[in-house]
């Protein structure tokens, strides 16, 4: 009987873990997208009618104000993250490094750009050893021969 | 083993390969990014991306705010206007880690955490949907923290970044997928960025897709002009 009591302990301690890892992943898209009506409304007529910002400064200039709507594209590529060149970004990390240095530019970039160019020079030093060690056992190969 | 029963295998091999990894070379969309800032700003962009992944060149075609080009090759950004070079800047080498890439090499379901240094440390079930863990290297702990992905018959629906004390950074989320030549694509993806304790979206809809489109020669290998 103490089993089958430990047994549904845990499952229901389990279930609780589960719980809370799909709660992460929860979003009121109700609200985003209320939240994005009036620019969902402007899209719709921008492509409609083949607008350009130019365009309706001319004729909506109290809507466009009002909105704050920004003059600028938004950014789909910023320049160089924390200036670090975005090679090391991909080598080092791959896919998840470029989008790590577009999350980290909004945050705490000081920290951060220390804190990389200290992994980056383990990781350098890493491979240098790496290279010594190869180096040694290739030439002790040869010798033998 | 015998020749012949050898040479069928070869056979039955070659012949289904491609249907299990089909690959696609070069995708088109027409893309509209809507976003809010912490400035208070509001934005707009509405365009077409085209991308051929042996060019290596992501190309913007811009028709709102203004009318202009976007080219991104290697480490730089090129911005052309009215047929001319307005600008070239240093940027992000992004063209094997754009979502067209992650897409067309069969990489997106897994948001290319695989090739990386992040370690997957948990996998749950939870319906339908799979989450797991991944977390970035022991030397990169400092600064960086933990990343789950979710999964929805094989098709990632949500990614959370954490920083380095465990605390969510951003979220995004990939929605309303269309399969085009057999590759899914999410057709709505929303990011969510937690700046100073707010919370800031960011909504990309892509429609028109395209995947291996034979036209467009011109766009996917755009050249740019001499300022």
């Amino acid at each position: 009987m103490k089993k089958i009591y430990l047994t549904l302990a845990l499952l229901f301690v389990a279930s609780f873990s589960f719980a809370s890892s799909s709660d992460l992943f929860k979003l009121n898209y109700d609200q985003v997208k209320q939240d994005f009506a009036q620019l969902d409304q402007l899209a719709n007529k921008v492509k409609t009618e083949n607008l350009t910002y130019n365009d309706l400064m001319v004729t909506d200039a109290d809507m466009i104000n009002n909105m704050a709507l920004s003059s600028v594209p938004s950014v789909p590529l910023p320049d160089g993250a924390l200036g670090i060149p975005s090679f090391l970004w991909g080598c080092v990390l791959g896919p998840i490094g470029v989008v790590l240095a577009y999350l980290l530019t909004d945050n705490d970039k000081e920290e951060a750009k220390k804190a990389l160019w200290g992994c980056l020079a383990a990781t350098a030093g890493w491979i240098i050893f790496e290279l010594v060690i190869y180096g040694a056992l290739f030439g002790a190969a040869t010798a033998a021969y | 083993m015998n020749i012949k029963k050898l040479l069928l295998l070869i056979v039955i091999t070659t012949c289904l390969t491609p249907v299990s990894a089909q690959e696609h070379f070069r995708m088109r969309a027409d893309y509209t990014i809507k976003g809010k800032s912490p400035d208070g700003t509001q934005h707009l962009t509405i365009g077409t991306v085209y991308y051929d992944k042996n060019i290596k060149k992501v190309v913007f075609d811009v028709r709102f705010p203004q009318k202009e080009t976007w080219v991104q090759q290697d480490t730089l950004l090129y911005k052309i206007k009215n047929g001319k070079l307005i600008r070239k800047s240093k940027s992000l080498d992004i063209s094997d880690f754009t979502i067209f890439s992650m897409a067309l090499n069969g990489k997106l379901s897994d948001y290319g955490l695989k090739d990386s240094q992040f370690v997957l440390t948990n996998v749950e079930k939870d319906g339908e949907n799979i989450i797991s863990t991944w977390e970035p290297p022991a030397a990169y702990k400092n600064f960086m923290g933990k990343v789950m992905i979710m999964k929805n018959n094989d098709n990632i629906t949500g990614v959370i970044f954490f920083n380095k004390d465990n605390i969510i950074i951003s979220r995004q989320f990939f929605r309303k997928y269309k399969m085009i030549n057999g590759m899914a694509f999410p057709t709505e993806i929303i990011i969510e960025k937690i700046i100073n304790g707010e919370k800031f979206y960011e909504i990309t809809t892509y429609e028109n897709i395209k995947v291996d489109d034979y036209q467009n020669e011109d766009k996917y290998d755009f050249k740019i002009p001499q300022s």
